[in-house]
C-alpha cells in the first residue's frame, strides 16, 4: 500500500518540498520523514490511496515550513521537534480528500503562474513560506488591506480558471 | 445576517483558507464567521483552491533513490507488464543499489544522531524560533480533513441562513441557564441553525439536546455543541415532515441523548405558530 501511495503522490510531494525548502537533500529528507510518520501512525493497509496522499502532502507542507524557519534562524535541525510540530489529520468515516488529476494539477500550476504578480507573490508567501499577513506586509511594504485583497482575488481567479468554479 | 462590521474582515477569508492568519486573527475571524453569511460563502468557495495549492508547486521529478528509500523493494502500483518484466529481470542488477541504499540509511541514521546530539546544545534562539514556527503551523492548521469538515458544516449553516423561507425564533434562557440567550433560524426545507451565548459548560457525561415541541410529544432533533466561551452554533436536521414547531427547546440530557426531555431546560423559544 505504501508503494501505491508513493507512486500516486511522489511527484507533487517532492515538488512541494523542493518549492518550500529549495534544497533537494532537505526535500528528500522531509518527504521520507512524512512517509515514515504516515507508516508509523496510520493504518495504511486498507485506506484510500488519495486520502493517504493528501495526508502526506499536509505533513510535508507543515514539516517543510518548520524546517525552513529553523534553517532561517540557524543551520541546526531538530527532526524530533519537527515531528511533534505536525499533526496527522484525523479522518472521519465520511471524509475522503481527492488528489488532483495530472491534468488538473497542470492546469492549476499554469493558472498560478499566470496570476498577476502581486497576487501570486502574496499567495506563495503564505502557502509556501508560511508568512502571516503582517510579515508579508513588512516584506513587500504594502498595506495589509492590499495583501488581503490580493490573496483573496488571486484565489478566486484560481478557483475560476483552474478548478472550474463560477 | 451579515453583521455591520463586516468591512473590517474584508479579504480575510482568503488568508484564512490558506492558513495566513495568526492565532489571534484566526480566532477573531472564526467568531465573525458565525454571523457572516458572506464570509462563510467565500471560505467555502476558496477551500478547494487552498487544497489544490499543495499540488501546485512547479513539477520536480523525485530521484529514483527516494522511492527505494521509502518503499524499499515493493513493486510499482501500476503493474503494467513491461514494468513487471523490467523489475523482475533487473533484480540482480539492483543488488548493488540496495547496498548503496543501506549505506545511505546508515549515513542518515548517523546524521539524525548528530541532530539529536545538537539538540542538547540547541540555542535559545533556535528554540524560540521553532516555538514560533510550531505556533504558526498550529495556527495555520492547514489540515485538509478539518478544513473539509468545517466547509461542510459552514455550507450547511449557510444553506439554512440563506433559505428563502427561513424564520427567526428568539430563545430565552430558562432556570438552568438564566443568562443564556439565543436564536434559532428555521427553514422548513433546509433544517435549522441554533446560535446561543452565555451557555453554562457541559457537566461531564451530559449533552445539550435540541427539541421541537410539536403535538403530541416533543421530538428530539439533534444536539448542540457548546464551546469554551459558552457559545452554541449548531445545525440540526429535523425530520422533513416535522413542520414548524410550537416551540424550540434545549435541555441538558445524559450523553447519548434522551427520548423525552428532562426538566433541565436551558433555552426555550416559541414560534408564532
Amino acid at each position: 500500500m505504501l508503494a501505491m501511495v508513493y507512486d500516486r503522490v511522489a511527484e507533487p510531494a517532492y515538488s512541494l518540498a523542493i518549492r518550500i525548502l529549495k534544497r533537494p537533500e532537505s526535500a528528500e529528507e522531509i518527504v521520507a520523514a512524512a512517509f515514515e510518520q504516515l507508516n508509523d501512525e496510520v493504518d495504511v493497509s486498507n485506506a484510500d490511496v488519495d486520502h493517504l496522499g493528501a495526508i502526506v502532502l499536509s505533513l510535508i507542507r507543515q514539516r517543510a515550513i518548520v524546517r525552513r524557519n529553523a534553517d532561517a534562524a540557524t543551520s541546526e535541525v531538530d527532526t524530533k521537534r519537527e515531528r511533534t510540530a505536525v499533526e496527522i489529520p484525523k479522518p472521519t468515516s465520511e471524509w475522503r480528500e481527492r488528489l488532483l488529476s495530472p491534468a488538473a494539477r497542470l492546469r492549476l500550476q499554469q493558472s498560478l503562474a499566470q496570476l498577476a504578480s502581486k497576487e501570486r507573490t502574496a499567495i506563495e508567501l503564505v502557502f509556501f513560506e508560511g508568512l502571516t499577513q503582517y510579515e508579508i506586509s513588512d516584506r513587500l511594504t504594502l498595506p495589509i488591506d492590499t495583501i488581503r485583497l490580493n490573496v483573496e482575488h488571486g484565489l478566486r481567479t484560481l478557483a475560476g480558471t483552474a478548478l472550474g468554479q463560477p | 445576517m451579515t453583521e455591520p462590521s463586516h468591512h473590517s474582515y474584508d479579504g480575510l477569508a482568503g488568508l484564512y483558507a490558506i492558513g495566513g492568519l495568526n492565532r489571534i486573527d484566526r480566532e477573531r475571524f472564526e467568531q465573525h464567521l458565525e454571523t457572516c453569511v458572506v464570509c462563510v460563502a467565500t471560505v467555502t468557495e476558496l477551500l478547494p483552491v487552498a487544497r489544490g495549492l499543495s499540488q501546485a508547486a512547479p513539477t520536480q521529478k523525485p530521484p529514483a533513490s527516494l522511492r527505494l528509500k521509502i518503499v524499499g523493494a515493493e513493486v510499482a502500483s501500476d503493474p503494467r507488464p513491461q514494468r513487471h518484466a523490467r523489475i523482475s529481470s533487473s533484480g540482480g542488477r539492483l543488488a548493488p543499489m540496495y547496498r548503496v541504499v543501506a549505506v545511505m540509511c546508515l549515513i542518515a541514521a548517523a546524521v539524525i544522531g548528530w541532530y539529536a546530539a545538537q539538540h542538547v546544545t540547541r540555542s535559545r534562539q533556535l528554540r524560540e524560533s521553532l516555538d514560533a514556527s510550531v505556533l504558526r503551523i498550529q495556527a495555520a492548521d492547514h489540515d485538509a480533513v478539518t478544513s473539509r469538515q468545517v466547509a461542510r458544516e459552514l455550507r450547511a449553516r449557510a444553506d439554512v441562513l440563506a433559505a428563502p423561507d427561513v424564520a427567526t425564533i428568539n430563545l430565552q434562557g430558562q432556570e438552568a441557564a438564566p443568562d443564556a440567550s439565543g436564536r434559532a433560524f428555521l427553514s422548513r426545507t433546509r433544517g435549522a441553525v441554533l446560535v446561543a451565548s452565555n451557555v453554562p459548560p457541559l457537566p461531564p457525561g451530559q449533552i445539550y439536546q435540541v427539541w421541537f415541541v410539536v403535538p403530541p410529544d416533543p421530538i428530539a432533533v439533534g444536539f448542540a455543541r457548546v464551546d469554551g466561551a459558552g457559545r452554541i452554533f449548531s445545525t440540526v436536521d429535523p425530520p422533513s415532515d416535522t413542520g414548524i414547531p410550537l416551540a424550540i427547546a434545549v435541555t441538558l440530557e445524559p450523553e447519548g441523548g434522551a427520548t423525552d426531555p428532562s426538566d433541565d431546560l436551558l433555552l426555550l423559544g416559541r414560534t408564532d405558530r
